[in-house]
């Protein structure tokens, strides 16, 4: 080591020890709290023997976007997409000083930056016998090795690699359910859905082990199904997800008054992805007009922290609408209806961004297909 | 009188969680910036649950390190909804004497760097660990460890001059 680097050692030593603090009094007590309300399943492939989790590598075609339609698929080719011309993206205020909506405080805006680290996912959607979708399970195949530690969950029985990987059903506090898949050299595979509460969540559970060992991942190609779904499930989209290849430009707006749950945000994104709605959307998707052009109605349980088993606090609405090609537009509302949310969706205003020309230029770089 | 093993368990978790969570809370505010309190608090949940189990391993403190640099490099996974994001900023932290500037400036330097660099380097500087250690927590030879930091060195001392 150089002199040079001995400079640099202890100045690098001296930045990690300016972050080294000792435990909170109450963090004891709060990790205590949190893992009683984390239920840990030990998994079992057993009764869904027959269905193939068929892995032969890891992808690192990251930025690839392909299938999205409701039958079970195999990877099909990609298209690419042509630039579109820059348009500006919709906020409800031009500055941080400016305008919001009366009784709220603009809480952050800005461009949020591709996270770049999951190569592939996937939108699987339970359908009543309307069509309406009552479930959403979505899954991420990123790169990472995750072992776990071996002996804590069980191997995969379908693995190609024999005893490895293992699987763990987390219930967190904010009601994600989630299962974990270390696959060792072949990726870390995670598939989260929302649950209500506990008492229900066996059949989400149960279904999404049904839909993790029915993946089928081959190098180089989107996540694809072998087809032996639940009954009323189906694959929705396949792509690499949206916020891992596409920046968004977004705004947030709370309650002024201190402890208020509504929020306001609007998230502008382009990609030319007709699935994209897939992704952020939660339970009910209904097809609604904003603004003059087709999207999204849905909304969202707001869930508290009290008590072990999460409770729906607020109800909020979700429109995710296509403002012009390629310009996708979330607003979520916070204890808004439906009404109320497509009204404020009516008074946003195109603002100029400083480098959402940069924001589009990245997403136009990206491929897709239309809807199957 | 003996005590029980699950009370010996439970004390034992008391005392691994204090001993590692400066290292812990440094090596994740080194990885994750704001988002370091609920990061190793959601690693310090998983080894509760599994305490049975991780109080036997040989080091349950570097299971704890790889539990937190996973969870870190899956941070993204927790966006989901605005609504989270607002959380955060709703939430109100103790007040403490923030990092200098030019901590900050470098452990922003140090997120630039790609994924296993990047953790080599909190792990090292932020977690104190040696490279024994490091490469033990990650699963990695000693060897590529050295030559990520040394790496790293040249690459932020270039960032941090530029």
């Amino acid at each position: 080591m150089t002199d040079h680097d001995d400079d640099f050692d202890r100045m690098a030593r001296s930045a990690g020890a300016a972050l080294r603090r000792p435990a909170p009094e109450d963090g004891l007590m709060r990790v205590r709290a949190l893992r009683k309300r984390r239920q840990v399943v030990r998994t079992t492939m057993v009764g869904v023997a027959g269905l193939a989790l068929l892995i032969a590598g890891v992808s690192l075609a990251k930025g690839d976007r392909t299938q999205v339609g409701d039958t079970p698929t195999t990877s099909p080719p990609t298209t690419t997409v042509a630039p579109v011309a820059v348009q500006q993206p919709l906020a409800l205020s031009t500055a941080p000083d400016g305008y919001a909506p009366v009784g709220y405080a603009l809480a952050g805006q800005g461009t949020r930056p591709a996270g770049g680290e999951a190569t592939r996912g996937a939108v699987f959607v339970q359908r009543d016998a309307t069509g309406a979708i009552v479930e959403r399970v979505v899954v991420y195949l990123r790169d990472d090795i995750y072992r776990g530690e071996p002996g804590i969950g069980i191997p995969i029985p379908q693995n190609l690699a024999p005893a490895e990987g293992s699987a763990l059903t987390d219930f967190t506090g904010d009601g994600v359910a989630r299962l974990d898949y270390g696959l060792f050299e072949r990726g870390y595979l995670i598939l989260e859905a929302h649950y209500e509460n506990r008492t229900s969540s066996g059949a989400l559970t149960d279904a999404m082990q049904a839909i993790a060992a029915s993946l089928l991942i081959t190098p180089g190609q989107d996540l694809a199904t072998s087809g032996s779904l639940p009954e009323g499930w189906s694959l929705a989209t396949a792509s690499a997800p949206p916020e891992e290849v596409v920046p968004s430009y977004f705004q947030a707006f709370e309650k002024a008054q201190p402890g208020s749950g509504n929020k306001i945000t609007v998230d502008n994104r382009f990609l030319v992805d007709p699935g994209f709605p897939y992704w952020v959307a939660f339970q009910t998707m209904q097809p609604v007009i904003v603004r003059g052009h087709a999207g999204y109605d849905t909304f969202n349980y707001d869930y508290g922290t009290g008590g072990d088993t999460p409770q729906p606090t607020d109800v909020s609405s979700m429109l995710i609408w296509e403002e012009a090609p390629g310009h996708w537009v979330t607003l979520w509302a916070g204890g808004m209806t439906t009404e109320q949310a497509l009204a404020l969706a009516d008074q946003l205003i195109p603002v100029p961004v400083a480098g959402w020309g940069a924001v589009q230029g990245a997403a136009t770089s990206t491929t897709t297909t239309t809807l199957g | 009188m003996t005590e029980p093993p699950e009370l010996v368990d439970t004390l034992g978790f008391d005392a691994v969680y204090r001993r590692e969570y400066p290292g812990l809370i440094a090596v994740a505010t080194a990885l994750a910036g704001d988002d370091a309190d609920d990061l190793v608090q959601d690693a310090m949940v998983r080894a509760l649950v599994r305490w049975d189990k991780v109080a036997r391993l040989e080091r349950p403190g570097g299971w704890c390190h790889r539990v937190l640099v996973n969870l870190c490099r899956s941070r993204w996974r927790r966006r989901v909804t605005e609504a989270r994001f607002l959380a955060r900023l709703r939430r109100e932290e103790p007040a403490t004497d923030g990092p200098t500037a030019a901590t900050v400036d470098f452990w922003r330097a140090v997120r630039t760097l790609p994924e296993r660099p990047r953790s080599v380097v909190a792990l090292y500087y932020a977690g104190d660990h040696s490279v024994a250690d490091v490469a033990s927590i990650l699963e990695i030879p000693e060897g590529t460890v050295r030559s990520d930091l040394s790496r790293a060195r040249d690459l932020l001392r270039e960032r941090l001059e530029a």
